[in-house]
């Protein structure tokens, strides 16, 4: 159970300030939602302001207007009024009027008064007169004047009386209030142009709008004005607001618009009359109405930092609680992580990269694992071409490797890259080495798909060289080797033209059952030798080699015991003469079979070897060992090679002879005894190594030696190097024999081997075991 | 780790759960501004308490009543509302009821009170001459206006009750012929009380041109005279035509009175006695030499006022206060005017008047009566009782202590506040704003309010000139006739007292020749004036029987 750790590792860049500001930007969404919610709540409240301000302004209006348009009916009427009617016509001055009758038409004037409530006294004034005639007095101007309206400007009001203004209505400055005395104006008769004999006068109760402003107990902190068109002011109930914000705008738009005066804020409706050019204003002071508004405001503005506090807790313990799988995923890579990688990349950008790296190292590993498959699978096929001894393994490992036969047709194919050397002066970037397992490769993978086409193909390289084993797929039978042949030409040309590569092949017949392999194998082998030596053709048949069979070489003894002769006696000219005389007698044969001439050449090297090893009897005798002889025979591949090897050979062992015959003392074999058992650990040490050190010919070295202690060199440093070998195996400790082999100076631990059993007649680890 | 984590989440919910919760209260917290509207006090509607001994001033306050009744001129003067005024309040503050007064529109208060029974909604209590009243206060109850006030008198106003117990005669007055109570009275209690009106004269012009005090139509005559030519009055003798019937001035003289009056004991009418012809032909030869103001027939208060203190009169009917004492104190800055009241003219020297004006000490005034619609009869009774015991005597008659009124040596006496009021309010116009004894009320007027008003020498000398009449003895009282009987009269009367008021003008205007009285007087026979007067008769007999 893995315990969750509680220590934050701090971390520059990390994934967890994007989670932060995930978290937050969720948080935030519905915060300004809600906050534009409450600029549109309050947009609309406003809005409602806006409309119950309208809603009053029109029911004033409709009130005022009424008042209006009754006044106006009132002035008619008195206008219309039978006794002013005749007062009217009584055009002169002095007239008497009959008093009665200006009694009543002032009864008259008061029944109208009483009627509207409004109507604090209507008089005329007949200009003819200066009487006035009123509902309260019939009296001469200046008397009615001082009695009725001495708080008004007498000027303006004398010439009032005499108005002719279209206008009609007339405000008379008063100085008890601040406000003008509105008084409604008429001038008779109604229907005349010009100068008019009487004015209609119907005063306003001075009353009529505060009561008016009582009556409508909906005002509630809300300030109405009436103002007439010329901006004069009729009525206010307030005086906060500056007449200039409210009478300062156009009055026919009926927009609400909102006015600030210092701290407060008021919503300023309008309205105009319809009777009379005059406008009514309402000022509601939204900051009361908004009160409301605010404190529900504050409300809201204490849930949201509320909300938003645990908001902020919860985000906390969330990225807490999400971020610690991820932190224990971290934990691992972390410890060995370089500290400036950790703080440049975030999390996952960490954690991506590890798994990338995984991948690609598990890539590489699957890549290996392939490449050494088929390296063991090539290993494989080669043991099946070579044959080993322990085959019945092989069978676990075949399946393993997925090689399975098709058939028990098989025969192998050879493959020679003619022209390596020249391909690979092509790509000098890449090494000598990887551009020859390039071309294999290339030729391997080509040969296996054109062969591939019929039958199965396994491709393996020994020795440098391609071999390919066959597994026929047994429905062809009629075709196979039609198919090879057909499938080598198309492989071939494909290289020759795309690759440059030109190769040759050689195939071994079919041969039935896996245990033949090997013999196929062979055969394929002797053809490719065959081919060295006859030159090659770009499929050659093992059963080709096999025509023109010829059982017999020429190599008479007489010819034998001259080239003896001729070694003997150090003439090695004479010798080389006799065997190339030989070969050429053999020509034929060695072209076209080449298993035969190296029979011949091995006999040659016999003659050869018996020769020497006459010579070597005496102690004089040139130190050549048959085995060496044998072995380099391997070298020659072709005539002309063996042709160089054997006179190579010839040469020496003559030298020597004449060396021999010209020394005979033993100081010399002293001297090289003596180096011999000092350097015998030196794997460079032989004949040749020591002839580089006393100057002289190996050969002669070796037959001077030979003379004088009667044993071949060789045979001297190997009985030396045996010596030592048997001291070190007789030691307790457990040893290798490849390190017992250098100990004494071999190279080739086979050849330790080999050389021990010879003397000891037991191989060194059986020596060790005894 | 998981039941942390379990906690973790049961706790954010809950926390958010509470934040939405909130959320939406904070928007129903919001209330409207009108939630605090203006609550309407609960009346209190046992009226049937047996507990009144235990009964004292001031009530809980919880009432409201609503009051109609005129808006006297001199209230007006200063105030819109008698609500207005410092005695409306410290009324208030006494009785414990809160009163809403509603005024008529001054002038038309017979329309106005007709329109208000025509509504159907009545206030519950209504000020005014219910004798008037067409068919009488009989009828106003049996219609259904007001309530008849004989038990609730008697069991909600003990301070009336105590006082009627003490003055039979006022009760009588006060009574209707069934026995009904039918309003709280205005009590003139004492004689000098009933006399405060009178004509008055520009005492400085009689000075001035060296003329004595006129008693005699003839001396009136030459002062008038000499009123015009000399000091150019226009209208040298000016009175409106209510003062002019009020006071009967000149009919006197010819032995008539205005309206019904008795005779003897017998009941007559005045404007269709043969005296009535000389008073017109009086007036109507002052009227055209222009001696009369020419426009007297239309002249409101102002007007009238304008007239004596500018100088356009030399004469007029004016009160004692409001008059005399208000028009002295308004030209108070010109120390040369000078008031004096007149006697009432009389043909021969010597003679006494016939008539002038006497209140009654219970007339036909400003009555206050409780309408049927009044759901808290006990308090307005107890209201309206307060008048007559004697804090609220002292209050409607002198006002408020040690504002309007202190005691020295026991007595009420004004303060300067009402006598040299210190905004220059005449001592009328101040006298209203705290006390209704110089108009009318439901209390009983005292004497030392007389005493206390009528502080200049004019005045006092004026009242003795008024009282010089044989006033008490020609002076109907208030006879109320039956509602069948008031019916009859009010149809009657309404048409004859239309053309009477019409005829007086036009004989006095000259628009009408003097010859034609006779026809006049036919005319008003026609139109029933006998059966008015044998109407008038019996209930003037039943009055006595009382």
């Amino acid at each position: 159970m893995k315990k969750r750790k509680k220590v934050w590792p701090y971390k520059r860049k990390s994934v967890i300030y994007i989670w932060l500001f995930s978290y937050i930007l969720i948080l935030i969404i519905p915060l300004i939602f809600a906050i534009a919610n409450q600029y549109s709540t309050r947009k609309l409240f406003l809005e409602e302001v806006k409309s119950s301000n309208q809603f009053i302004l029109e029911r004033m209006q409709g009130e005022l207007d009424y008042v209006w348009k009754n006044i106006n009916q009132v002035g008619v009427q008195v206008a219309l009024n039978p006794i002013v009617t005749s007062i009217l016509a009584k055009k002169n001055q002095g007239f008497h009027f009959n008093p009665y009758s200006l009694h009543q038409l002032a009864e008259e004037l008061q029944v109208y008064t009483n009627a509207n409530g409004a109507i604090e006294q209507i008089y005329i004034y007949f200009k003819h007169h200066d009487l006035v005639v009123s509902n309260h007095a019939i009296l001469d101007s200046d008397v009615f004047f001082n009695t009725y309206y001495s708080q008004l400007d007498y000027d303006q009001w004398n010439q009032a009386l005499f108005s002719q203004s279209k206008s009609n209505y007339i405000l008379f400055l008063s100085k008890d209030s601040k406000y003008p005395v509105l008084s409604y104006i008429f001038h008779l008769p109604l229907i005349q142009k010009g100068e008019s004999d009487a004015n209609i006068f119907i005063t306003l109760s001075s009353s009529f709008f505060d009561e008016l402003a009582l009556s409508m107990d909906f005002l509630e902190g809300r300030s109405l004005y009436i103002f007439t068109s010329q901006g004069e002011v009729l009525f206010s109930t307030s005086d906060t607001i500056p007449i200039e914000g409210l009478i300062d705008q156009k009055w026919e738009s009926t927009d609400a618009y909102s006015y600030k005066v210092g701290k407060e804020e008021w919503m300023i409706s309008k309205i105009s009359s319809k009777i009379q050019d005059w406008h009514y204003v309402l000022a509601t002071p939204t900051g009361v109405y908004l009160g409301q508004l605010n404190k529900m405001n504050q409300l809201f503005a204490i849930g949201v930092v509320g909300v938003l506090l645990i908001g902020m807790i919860l985000t906390f313990f969330l990225i807490r609680k999400n971020y610690n799988p991820l932190h224990d995923l971290l934990e691992e890579l972390y410890q060995g992580m370089d500290y400036d990688i950790y703080h440049t990349y975030n999390e996952y950008e960490l954690i991506s990269q590890e798994i990338d790296k995984n991948y690609k190292e598990k890539q590489n590993l699957i890549s290996q694992l392939t490449l050494q498959k088929n390296i063991v699978k090539e290993h494989i096929i080669e043991r099946l071409l070579k044959g080993t001894r322990k085959d019945l393994s092989i069978d676990d490992q075949i399946t393993s490797f997925g090689i399975s036969f098709i058939s028990s047709d098989f025969a192998v194919m050879s493959i020679y890259i003619e022209n390596i050397d020249q391909l690979e002066e092509l790509h000098i970037e890449i090494s000598p080495f990887q551009q020859m397992k390039l071309i294999q490769f290339t030729v391997m993978n080509v040969m296996e798909e054109v062969i591939g086409k019929y039958h199965a193909s396994f491709m393996t390289e020994i020795n440098d060289m391609i071999f390919c084993l066959i597994n026929f797929d047994p429905v062809r039978k009629q075709e196979y080797k039609k198919d090879i042949e057909e499938a080598f030409k198309e492989g071939q040309n494909f290289l020759q033209e795309y690759f440059q590569i030109y190769c040759t092949g050689t195939l071994s017949n079919i041969h039935e059952g896996r245990e033949r392999i090997p013999t196929a194998y062979q055969e394929a082998l002797d053809t490719l030798e065959y081919g060295f030596i006859v030159g090659k053709t770009d499929l050659m048949y093992y059963e080709s080699t096999k025509t023109e069979e010829v059982r017999e070489y020429y190599y008479p003894m007489e010819e034998e015991q001259k080239i003896i002769n001729c070694i003997k006696a150090g003439d090695n000219q004479q010798a080389m003469v006799i065997i190339e005389m030989i070969l050429f007698k053999n020509h034929h044969l060695i072209s076209s079979q080449p298993l035969l001439s190296r029979y011949l050449f091995f006999d040659i090297i016999a003659t050869i070897m018996k020769t020497l090893y006459d010579l070597s009897l005496g102690q004089e005798g040139p130190a050549i060992e048959n085995l060496d002889i044998i072995e380099n025979f391997h070298r020659y591949k072709t005539l002309l090679g063996f042709k160089n090897g054997i006179q190579e050979i010839i040469e020496e062992a003559c030298e020597k002879v004449i060396q021999c015959k010209n020394k005979n003392s033993t100081k010399f074999s002293e001297e090289v005894k003596m180096f011999v058992q000092n350097h015998y650990q030196n794997e460079a040490l032989n004949i040749s190594f020591i002839a580089d050190q006393v100057g002289y010919h190996p050969s002669y070295v070796s037959k001077l030696f030979k003379e004088e202690t009667g044993m071949g060199l060789l045979d001297f440093i190997n009985q030396i190097r045996i010596e030592a070998a048997k001291d070190i195996l007789k030691g307790s400790e457990k040893k290798k024999l490849e390190d017992v082999a250098t100990a004494v100076g071999y190279s080739n631990v086979r050849t330790f081997m080999r050389i021990f059993k010879s003397y000891e007649g037991v191989t060194p680890g059986q020596y060790m075991n005894l | 780790m998981k039941k942390g984590k379990k906690i973790y989440n049961i706790v954010a919910i809950m926390m958010v759960t509470m934040m939405i919760l909130a959320a939406c209260g904070g928007g129903g917290k919001v209330s409207t501004n009108e939630s605090d509207s203006k609550t309407t006090p609960s009346t209190n509607n046992d009226t049937s308490k047996d507990e009144k001994e235990d009964f004292s001033y001031p009530m809980d306050g919880s009432v409201t009543l609503t009051w109609w009744l005129q808006l006297n001129p001199n209230v007006s003067a200063t105030s819109a509302s008698l609500g207005d005024t410092p005695f409306a309040a410290e009324l208030q503050k006494q009785t414990g009821v809160e009163v809403e007064y509603i005024h008529p529109a001054q002038g038309s208060e017979d329309e106005a009170f007709n329109l208000l029974l025509a509504s159907g909604e009545l206030p519950d209590i209504i000020e005014r001459p219910w004798y008037n009243f067409p068919g009488g206060p009989d009828k106003a109850i049996q219609d259904e206006y007001i309530i008849p006030l004989n038990d609730v008198i008697d069991q909600y106003a003990p301070n009336l009750k105590a006082y009627l117990e003490k003055e039979p005669e006022v009760e009588k007055m006060i009574k209707t012929d069934n026995g009904d109570f039918y309003a709280f009275p205005f009590i003139r209690s004492e004689d000098k009380l009933r006399v405060f009106f009178g004509p008055v004269v520009r005492q400085d012009w009689l000075d001035d041109l060296g003329l004595t005090t006129p008693e005699t139509i003839a001396e009136w005559e030459e002062v008038l005279k000499a009123f015009r030519d000399k000091k150019g009055a226009e209208a040298a003798f000016s009175a409106r035509p209510a003062h002019i019937t009020l006071s009967s001035i000149f009919m006197g003289a010819y032995g008539v009175q205005s309206g019904f009056y008795q005779d003897n004991g017998k009941v007559k009418y005045g404007f269709i006695e043969s005296g009535y012809k000389d008073y017109l032909t009086l007036l109507n030869k002052w009227y055209s030499e222009g001696l009369i103001d020419k426009n007297f027939a239309t002249m409101d208060q102002k007007a009238y006022e304008a007239n004596i203190l500018n100088g356009r009169a030399g004469i007029t009917l004016g009160y004692l206060g409001s008059g005399i004492g208000a028009w002295t104190s308004a030209k108070a800055d010109d120390p040369s005017y000078k008031l004096a009241g007149l006697k009432y003219p009389v043909v021969n020297k010597g003679e006494t008047p016939m008539t002038g004006q006497k209140s009654l000490t219970y007339e036909t005034g400003n009555a206050t009566a409780i309408t049927t619609s009044c759901k808290n009869v006990e308090a307005a009774a107890r209201l309206l009782d307060y008048g007559y015991g004697e804090a609220g005597m002292n209050l409607y008659n002198f006002g408020i202590e040690g504002k309007s009124f202190t005691f020295v040596n026991g007595v009420p006496t004004y303060t300067d506040l009402i006598l040299k009021n210190p905004d220059g309010l005449s001592i009328a116009h101040a006298m209203s704003k705290y006390i209704r004894a110089n108009y009318n009320g439901p209390m009983i007027q005292s004497g030392y309010y007389a005493d206390g008003y009528f502080q200049l020498d004019s005045q006092l000398e004026a009242i003795q000139m008024w009282q010089d009449t044989n006033a008490d003895k020609h002076i109907l009282p208030t006879i109320t006739p039956t509602p069948e009987e008031s019916a009859e009269m009010a149809g009657i009367m309404n048409d004859i007292a239309t053309y009477q008021e019409e005829m007086m003008l036009k004989f006095i205007m000259g628009v009408e020749p003097l010859d034609k009285f006779e026809e006049y007087v036919a005319e008003i026979k026609k139109m029933g004036i006998d059966r008015a007067l044998e109407i008038n008769q019996a209930a003037f007999e039943r009055y006595d029987n009382r």
